[in-house]
């Protein structure tokens, strides 16, 4: 008898240590981002739908200028497919499950040098959850020659826009800045990339 | 005080709550937003400004004004027949001109062109209808009709597109917004909005980006303050 009280005592000790124990690893992994969603996170904002964050197939036009078509292969495996929620992987089949379409050339003078398009094909998903797809990645190159001079100005427009089709936003740090040609994502736009399929 | 059990946990609860939204999205309120929206994308921009002072100063004409129309633009694209793009021209009806001066013939109007990314001319062409725009099956906008500042480039740029657009642009030539932080739209209660632009959230920080600091100043002065600060010598 003395045995099961002593037994039913420390069980609800257990109880409310874990309960404890599970609060404040939560707390803590929100503090510290670490690999929990931010509410910030893009995805689900109108007019910033993510492709698509698991498999992201990108249709790359044939026409693609050779420099930019190489510099967007090195973004997407040496900034997106680190991460361990992203695969992205190059075709040149245009199809329905083309997460993102690249193409370059000359669209007068739009303002941008380069841009990720509005989805305006199929949603799934819902809440930050959603997605959209294809969405465009067009590079201005035809009209902005000198803007893509450089392999770092060319990956840094390829990590910048394909970051955008993750839907994440502008950011300080990393290739998200407007500005500067870092051509990876800073930490706070990597860990939004987490959690999301 | 002591906490009781129920308290802490509910305390914890709280603060989870606190931290997860500590950086939410902010939306464009009003019911234009669908119209917006479709204009609405996410760029390497050129012209980057950090307060309305400087984006005045730099911009070719200023106004105030409202779109009276919209139709469909140029088309650009490649040799890839997946390849087009096209522009949707809003014709904006001005009030009011801050700084500088309309092109010659183009009276009270000013054409703006925005290039859009993802519209093929085909499915633009098909999305319009006379008062605004289909942007899919499930949504439909009408043309916003509230006064907005408009801070405009000339393109100069005719000649680049593989096909003209539907309609002449006034004055012969068309505007673009200096970038997407160029369009500043009253709100009812005489605040601005910038619904062109894709700002993510900052407010667990300090606005470091340009743009972010330009928001901060429209939020700060409001719609008349961005009229007086653009139209100041």
């Amino acid at each position: 008898m003395e045995r099961r009280r002593n037994t039913t005592g420390s069980s609800l000790r257990h109880r409310v240590a874990l309960r404890w124990l599970g609060a404040a690893l939560v707390v803590t992994f929100l503090a510290l981002g670490l690999r929990i969603p931010a509410d910030a996170n893009s995805f689900g904002y109108p007019g910033n739908y993510a492709a698509n964050n698991g498999n992201h197939e990108i249709y790359f036009s044939i026409y693609l200028d050779s420099d930019l078509a190489s510099d967007t292969q090195l973004s997407m495996t040496y900034a997106l497919n680190p991460h361990p929620d992203i695969y992205s992987y190059r075709t040149y089949t245009y199809r329905s499950s083309n997460d993102v379409r690249v193409y370059d050339g000359n669209y007068g003078n739009t303002g941008w040098y380069a841009a990720a398009g509005p989805c305006v094909g199929s949603v799934g998903g819902s809440g930050q959850g959603t997605y959209c797809k294809p969405r465009q990645v067009r590079y201005n190159r035809g009209y902005y020659p000198s803007a893509f001079d450089t392999r770092a100005e060319r990956r840094h427009f390829s990590c910048h826009e394909l970051g955008h089709t993750l839907g994440l936003f502008h950011d300080p740090g990393g290739c998200m800045s407007t500005s500067g040609t870092s051509y990876y994502f800073g930490s706070h736009n990597y860990d939004h990339l987490y959690f999301y399929h | 005080m002591q906490l009781t059990l129920h308290n802490k946990w509910l305390l914890t609860v709280v603060s989870v709550a606190l931290a997860a939204s500590a950086c939410s999205v902010e939306a464009t309120a009003g019911s234009d937003t669908a119209f917006w929206s479709a204009l609405r994308f996410t760029a390497s921009e050129v012209e980057q400004y950090a307060s309305v002072e400087e984006m005045a100063a730099s911009a070719d004409l200023v106004v105030v004004g409202s779109i009276e129309s919209i139709a469909v633009g140029r088309t650009w694209g490649s040799e890839d027949p997946t390849d087009r793009l096209v522009s949707l021209v809003l014709q904006v009806k001005i009030d009011e001109v801050l700084k500088g001066k309309p092109l010659p013939g183009a009276s009270d109007i000013v054409s703006v062109e925005r290039t859009m990314t993802s519209f093929s001319p085909d499915t633009l062409r098909e999305s319009l209808t006379d008062r605004g725009l289909k942007i899919d099956d499930s949504t439909f906008a009408e043309i916003p009709k509230g006064r907005a500042v408009w801070f405009l480039r000339v393109r100069a740029d005719l000649g680049s597109e593989l096909a003209p657009a539907d309609v002449p642009f006034a004055g012969g030539q068309p505007y673009r917004l200096v970038s997407s932080m160029g369009l500043i739209v009253e709100g009812p209660d005489g605040s601005g909005t910038t619904p062109m632009a894709v700002i993510g959230p900052f407010h667990d920080r300090e606005p470091k980006l340009p743009e972010e600091r330009l928001l901060a100043e429209i939020a700060n002065v409001g719609f008349q303050g961005v009229v007086d600060i653009a139209s100041s010598p």
